[in-house]
C-alpha cells in the first residue's frame, strides 16, 4: 500500500516537471536521461530492499546519489574520450532494473505475502520459484 | 516458512516497525527519491523532446521553403533585368550601326552571331515533340520494389529529354526550345528534385520540345527502330507526341552568356609570328633568295 504512495509521488513529480516551464538546455540531455536512468536502478533497488526487508536508509539514499553522480560522469567522461560509455551505462542499469524488478514481483506474487491470499496461486510451484530467487538474492550481498 | 530466507525477512521487517510508527523505515526516503526520479524523468523526456524536433528536418520545412520563394522571386526578376537589357543593348547597337557604312558591316556580323549563339529569336520549319508523363499506374498486387521501378518508366525524366534533343541535333536541327527555354551551348538538362530544369529554370510537364531543321528528317530521326519514341511507346503511346510544323518560332535565350575560365586562342598568323625567331629569319631569307 504504502509502495503505491511512493510512486504515485515519482508521477505527481512527473507531471509537476513536464507541464512546468521548467527547460534543461538540449546538450544535457544525454546526462539527464542517463541520470533518470540511474534514479530508476535505485529506486527500483530501494524498493526491492524495502520488499525483503534489507531496507537501510544511509545506503539508499547514497546509492541513489552515487548512481546518478557515476552515471553522468561516466557519461561525460565517454564522450570527452569519445567512447559511447553511456551505452554501457544504460546497459548495466536495464539489467539491474530487470533483476530488481523480477525479484520485487517474486515477492509481491509469493503465497507468504499475507496480503495475496486471496490470490489462486499453486503453493509447491510458487515455492519453487522462491528458492531460486533466493539463491540470485544470496550471491549478490546488499544491493541498495 | 520453509524458507529461512524469507522468514528472517519478514521477521526483520516486523522488527524495525513497531505498529505504532505510521509509515516503515523505507517510506519517506523512497517517496522522496521516487519524487525526485519523476522529476528527472519528465526532465529528460521534455529535453529529448526539444532535441529530436531540433534534429529533424521537418521542422525547418517552412523556413526552406520561404527561402526556396524568396530565391526563386529574386532570380525570376533578375532574368526579367538581363532580358530588358538585353533589349535595350540591341536598340543601342543598331543605333550605333546606322552611321557609318563600317558599323553597318559589323553590326549585321553581330546579329548573325547572335542568331547562331541563339540569344535571338528564330523561326523556321521544324518539329514539336510533346512528352509527359503516363497516367498509367502499376497494379497494386506488385512487390513495392518492383512497383516503384515501374512508377520511374511512368514518368518522364531528364534522361528521354536529353536523349530527344541529342536525337535531333544528330539529325540536323538548327535550333531547339525545351518549353520556352531556348538550348543553347551552355545549356544543361538536367534532373533537380522532382523537376526538370533547363537553363536552370524547373520546368513543368508537359514537356514540349520544339525544334527547327527538316521536318521529315527530324522526326524520322525519332522514329528508328529501339529509339527514344519507340521505347516510350512501348510504355505508353500517350507519353511522346511528334507533330511537324511549317512555321516555328523559337524564343531567345534569355540567359547570360558570359564566359568566365575559357578565353578564344589567338589568330593562327599571330601565333606562327609569336612562335619563334627562327621561322622569321627563315621566311626573310626565303624572300631574299626569291627576289
Amino acid at each position: 500500500m504504502m509502495g503505491w504512495i511512493s510512486l504515485m509521488a515519482g508521477v505527481v513529480g512527473f507531471l509537476l516537471v513536464y507541464y512546468s516551464k521548467i527547460i534543461v538546455p538540449p546538450d544535457y540531455g544525454a546526462y539527464l536521461s542517463i541520470a533518470a536512468l540511474a534514479g530508476l536502478d535505485s529506486v527500483i533497488g530501494g524498493a526491492r530492499a524495502a520488499q525483503t526487508g534489507k531496507f537501510k536508509r544511509r545506503i539508499f539514499i547514497s546509492g541513489f546519489l552515487t548512481a546518478v553522480i557515476v552515471a553522468v560522469v561516466l557519461t561525460w567522461f565517454g564522450e570527452r574520450l569519445g567512447v559511447q560509455i553511456f551505452l554501457a551505462v544504460g546497459f548495466v542499469f536495464v539489467y539491474r532494473i530487470m533483476q530488481n524488478l523480477s525479484i520485487i514481483r517474486w515477492y509481491l506474487l509469493d503465497d507468504e505475502n499475507p496480503s495475496l491470499r486471496w490470490l489462486p496461486v499453486g503453493r509447491s510451484s510458487s515455492m519453487v520459484e522462491v528458492s531460486k530467487v533466493q539463491v540470485g538474492v544470496e550471491s549478490e550481498p546488499s544491493k541498495t | 516458512m520453509d524458507n529461512p530466507f524469507y522468514a528472517t525477512s519478514v521477521s526483520d521487517v516486523k522488527e524495525a516497525q513497531p505498529v505504532s510508527s505510521l509509515a516503515p523505515r523505507w517510506f519517506w526516503p523512497l517517496t522522496i527519491m521516487t519524487f525526485i526520479l519523476g522529476t528527472f524523468i519528465a526532465a529528460a523526456l521534455k529535453t529529448q523532446n526539444i532535441v529530436r524536433r531540433e534534429m529533424l528536418p521537418s521542422s525547418s520545412y517552412s523556413g526552406l521553403a520561404e527561402a526556396y520563394v524568396n530565391y526563386r522571386n529574386t532570380m525570376e526578376l533578375q532574368q526579367k533585368t538581363i532580358g530588358s537589357l538585353q533589349k535595350q543593348n540591341e536598340v543601342l547597337v543598331n543605333h550605333v550601326g546606322r552611321r557609318s557604312p563600317e558599323m553597318k558591316e559589323l553590326t549585321k556580323q553581330l546579329d548573325e552571331y547572335r542568331f547562331l549563339a541563339g540569344i535571338t529569336p528564330v523561326q523556321g520549319p521544324g518539329i514539336v515533340v510533346t512528352l509527359k508523363d503516363s497516367v498509367k499506374r502499376p497494379p497494386a498486387d506488385l512487390p513495392s520494389q518492383v512497383s516503384a521501378d515501374l512508377t520511374a518508366t511512368f514518368i518522364i525524366h531528364d534522361l528521354d529529354l536529353q536523349r530527344v534533343v541529342n536525337e535531333l541535333r544528330a539529325a540536323g536541327a538548327e535550333a531547339f526550345a525545351v518549353n520556352d527555354q531556348r538550348v543553347v551551348t551552355t545549356t544543361a538538362i538536367r534532373c533537380v528534385g522532382p523537376a526538370i530544369q533547363v537553363n536552370g529554370v524547373p520546368l513543368t510537364p508537359p514537356y514540349v520540345i520544339r525544334a527547327i531543321g527538316d521536318p521529315g528528317t527530324l522526326s524520322e530521326s525519332l522514329a528508328l527502330p529501339g529509339g527514344i519514341a519507340e521505347q516510350l511507346r512501348q510504355t505508353d503511346p500517350s507519353m511522346i507526341q511528334i507533330e511537324r510544323s511549317t512555321a516555328l518560332v523559337l524564343p531567345s535565350y534569355e540567359g547570360s552568356l558570359m564566359f568566365r575560365y575559357s578565353h578564344p586562342v589567338k589568330d593562327v598568323s599571330d601565333t606562327d609570328n609569336s612562335d619563334s625567331g627562327d621561322s622569321g629569319s627563315y621566311d626573310s631569307a626565303a624572300g631574299d633568295g626569291t627576289q
